[in-house]
């Protein structure tokens, strides 16, 4: 009786153990998607670490069912865009002159001209869908590509290339207006 | 401006590395949170609470199967017994039909379903069997009337003419102040 008792209880110890180990994988392959997803919305360290850090203990929570390794990667980003936008919504409300300041810091480009060249690139992208917003961001970071771009949305290659080609027209077309606009004034 | 050379401006934009103790303050913030595989104490007193009202639920339904046959105290009992009937004698103004039991202190024992009929209406009627076995009244029915017979009215009685005064004379009696 109580060698079953004990050989249960080991499985359970097994059992924990293993989830532990698999969320510790996930958790270091894993870590800078979900930093710079949460960045590429916030584009203040700080709060990008936050809310990544926040993502992961929500998927821990829900690591029976996120045991699969894209799946696990797909919730991520999902999550960490849509609580990062949750935080830059409640952020602007809050502290719209202190993120400005952030922003200028945040941006480590060596000139001037960089540095502005930069804050229209981030504009545009805000000012993309949300949708589109995400696919951009997700094949910009760590060269991911169409395939990989496709399982973390978890959408078909097609839905991709579109919301790429739509991605990158609307890009060129607002950095033009704010070139020409930066240049006339 | 080229789609190569936009998506390295967006690398380069992203390409931004996370400190180098993020990883180990996520390991700390998630070992604050309960194992994923053990229940919450939430969803223990929840389904707790769910296996509790459908025990409730289970027992407090009302059981459609048929109460066990027990002794059940004073039970009406009606016994339909086969007594001797007498033979009806057909006259031709009334019918009259005469139920006479066997004995009329033997209990009635009728074996009647509980929900087809309601508990007045059984002792209404073993009331009227009872009654009917102590003679205490005869069940007449009138005899239908036969349809080849002409049927025959009588003249109404001749009613005596209704005096009514004229109106003026009223009108003259109110203004003299006189009730008519």
């Amino acid at each position: 009786m109580h060698e079953r008792a004990d050989r249960l209880a080991s499985t359970f110890v097994t059992v924990d153990e293993d989830l532990a180990r698999e969320f510790e994988a996930r958790l270091v392959e894993s870590s800078t998607l979900a930093f710079r997803v949460a960045f590429s919305v916030l584009r203040q360290r700080e709060d990008a670490e936050d809310v990544a850090q926040e993502a992961f203990a929500k998927a821990y929570r829900s690591f029976r069912q996120l045991r699969d390794r894209e799946r696990f990667r797909a919730w991520l980003v999902r999550m960490t865009f849509r609580m990062a936008i949750d935080r830059q919504r409640a952020n602007r409300r809050r502290f719209v002159r202190e993120q400005a300041i952030e922003i200028a810091r945040e941006t480590t480009g060596d000139t001037v001209v960089e540095h502005e060249r930069a804050e229209q690139l981030w504009r545009a992208i805000d000012a993309l869908p949300e949708r589109l917003r995400l696919t951009i961001v997700l094949a910009g970071i760590q060269g991911h590509d169409i395939r990989e771009v496709a399982m973390l949305l978890d959408v078909p290659d097609g839905t991709v290339k579109s919301r790429l080609f739509l991605a990158r027209k609307q890009l060129r077309e607002r950095l033009s207006w704010m070139v020409t606009d930066t240049s006339t004034r | 401006m080229n789609d190569p050379s936009l998506d390295r401006e967006i690398e380069s934009l992203l390409a931004t590395e996370p400190s180098p103790e993020f990883v180990a303050r996520v390991r700390a913030r998630v070992a604050t949170e309960p194992d994923p595989g053990r229940w919450r104490p939430s969803f223990i007193f929840a389904t707790a609470g769910a296996v509790v009202v459908v025990i409730v639920a289970v027992i407090a339904w009302p059981s459609r199967e048929p109460a066990p046959a027990g002794p059940k105290g004073p039970a009406l009992q009606v016994q339909i017994a086969p007594a001797p009937v007498q033979p009806i004698h057909r006259q031709p103004a009334t019918l009259r039909i005469v139920a006479v039991a066997a004995s009329p202190d033997r209990p009635i024992d009728i074996d009647l379903p509980d929900v087809v009929i309601a508990e007045n209406e059984v002792k209404a009627y073993t009331t009227l069997v009872s009654s009917i076995r102590r003679s205490r009244f005869d069940v007449a029915v009138p005899a239908a009337p036969d349809p080849n017979t002409p049927l025959e009215i009588k003249e109404l009685p001749a009613a005596e003419p209704i005096e009514i005064e004229p109106i003026v004379r009223l009108a003259v009696l109110q203004t003299e102040g006189e009730r008519p």
